[in-house]
């Protein structure tokens, strides 16, 4: 909705804003410039969350990526003996589920709101049709992603090899 | 946009959406008439969104792609109604001309055949066949005439409200997807994934049914007319426009659009070799859309066992008609994707109950 120039807050910020001032913050979306983000904008779903309600379980199919806009949530999985076990804390300009954006395996976490949250939802769906409407923009998407992922896989491998050089001493 | 609902117990939410769904299928079912244009807008905006999708990125503002789409099927339909409107006129003027002479010799040869069919089967005359389905012919044919005033304001009335549909499929072909997400925001938190990924499935598959039935009625249609000209079949593009149309409702189609064509030829040609000659051609049509065409289609769209096509196909005809027959198929191809995808999330949500009951 246009903001009314007599009666209206012209330094209130409308919605678009606030949601490309945070899509700047993501790895995925920071290189793209600001009237990609406002198209992107339009795929995106907001979503509100309440304290203590759940995102996603552990092991459910998934659809996509979150971004938190406001907010805490936290990612945690189950161990042997059924307890939660926290893994980490996100907030505001922050993202999680990226993996579910390129395939149909289910949720390796679990993601639960802390606090009265505020996500944005960018999902697998949106993203093909991203790649119908706008093929460059998607390609950029998709290469800042596979970047992500590529530097998290690399992470975990070093993590593998100081756990397995530990248990070997 | 929050989808959480708080304040309701199960109890209260079944009882609200039991309440909330039989009042909107009651004004649906009231208004149905007045749906028809948005039905239809509908359909076409699912099978152009692609298409616009694509023209979005060539021209960057989606209201000047809909608008050059616009421009270009215009221009194209009246070049088209320009070239084949003389020749349809024609073909339909010497119909109309004809059809006195080939009602005349219908009646011809149902007496002849009737003749020779008492005089070989004895019990026919006996049971007096013949004069039960004239009887019956005659009384089709007053219910015809007697409803052919009823049914003309109608076509009327439909050709009227179809007039909308340009309109309205503007504007969903501009703010669809924008609809569709405002759509989704109502959606509780609880079944949002689930519901997305299942929207997104029937999408696809749907999408991918309705272009390809299109395509193969194309095709059909096409093979339609060029066997029938060559053969020498008059009113050739008129048959096969039917026998394309005809193609689109499963099983009974192909034999709709073969019978005019036996009919036409036979009286041009008044041999029983004429008869086995379009029947024969449809068959090659028939084989090549079901080996060739179909398997290329529907690879991606519906996902159904053929006896489970078939079963559809039953039920939709015994309670819908031709209708019926018609939407059965994709309805069955959407049933599946969603019983799959419950069953999945009820399994899913009993073994994560088990699991945590078992801690």
């Amino acid at each position: 909705m246009a903001t009314d120039p007599f009666w209206g807050n012209i330094f209130k910020r409308n919605h678009t804003q606030d949601i490309v001032s945070v899509l700047k913050q993501i790895p995925i979306f920071n290189d793209i410039n600001f009237l990609n983000l406002v198209k992107l904008s339009k795929f995106l779903h907001r979503r509100t969350y309440f304290r203590n309600e759940v995102i996603f379980h552990e092991k459910e199919p998934g659809v996509g990526l979150y971004i938190v806009k406001s907010g805490e949530i936290k990612i945690s999985i189950s161990n042997l003996e059924g307890h939660d076990c926290e893994l980490t804390r996100l907030g505001p300009g922050t993202f999680f589920g990226e993996i579910s954006l390129i395939d149909e395996a289910p949720r390796s976490a679990m993601a639960t709101a802390l606090d009265d949250t505020e996500l944005l939802g960018f999902f697998r769906p949106d993203l093909m049709t991203l790649i119908d409407r706008d093929p460059r923009l998607a390609s950029q998407v998709l290469y800042k992603l596979a970047i992500v992922l590529g530097k998290r896989l690399r992470e975990t491998n070093k993590e593998l090899k100081r756990l397995q050089t530990g248990v070997a001493q | 946009m929050t989808g959480s609902t708080h304040g309701f117990t199960p109890m209260q939410k079944l009882i609200l959406t039991a309440v909330g769904v039989s009042i909107t299928g009651y004004i649906f079912f009231k208004i149905t008439n007045l749906l028809l244009p948005f039905f239809i807008s509908f359909i076409l905006a699912y099978l152009l969104g692609p298409l616009i999708d694509r023209m979005e990125f060539l021209f960057k503002k989606r209201i000047l792609a809909v608008s050059v789409l616009y421009v270009v099927f215009f221009s194209i339909s009246a070049f088209l109604i320009w070239l084949t409107v003389p020749i349809v006129t024609k073909e339909i003027h010497t119909l109309s001309k004809l059809f006195p002479t080939y009602i005349s010799q219908g009646k011809q040869l149902y007496q002849t055949t009737t003749k020779s069919l008492n005089e070989r089967f004895p019990l026919m005359a006996q049971i007096h066949v013949d004069e039960k389905i004239e009887a019956k012919a005659s009384e089709y044919t007053r219910e015809l005439i007697k409803e052919a005033p009823a049914i003309a304001i109608q076509v009327l009335s439909i050709f009227s409200t179809l007039s909308l549909v340009p309109f309205i499929l503007f504007f969903f072909l501009i703010q669809g997807p924008d609809m569709f997400k405002r759509a989704v925001t109502f959606i509780p938190n609880r079944y949002f994934e689930t519901s997305i990924h299942l929207l997104y499935k029937i999408s696809t598959q749907l999408g991918n049914y309705l272009r390809g039935i299109l395509i193969e009625a194309g095709v059909v249609g096409g093979l339609s007319a060029g066997f029938l000209l060559l053969i020498g079949v008059d009113y050739a593009l008129i048959i096969a426009s039917v026998a394309g149309l005809c193609n689109l409702i499963p099983y009974l189609g192909p034999i709709s659009g073969a019978i005019p064509a036996v009919i036409v030829f036979y009286m041009k040609m008044k041999t029983i070799n004429s008869v086995f000659l379009i029947i024969g051609t449809f068959a090659l049509i028939q084989f090549i859309d079901n080996m060739l065409v179909q398997p290329m289609i529907y690879s991606q769209s519906i996902d159904l066992h053929p006896l489970l096509i078939l079963l559809a196909a039953l039920i939709g005809g015994s309670f819908g008609g031709i209708w019926g027959l018609v939407v059965a198929v994709p309805l069955a191809g959407i049933l599946k994707v969603i019983v799959t995808q419950f069953y999945a999330e009820i399994m899913f949500r009993h073994q994560r109950k088990l699991e945590t009951s078992s801690h």
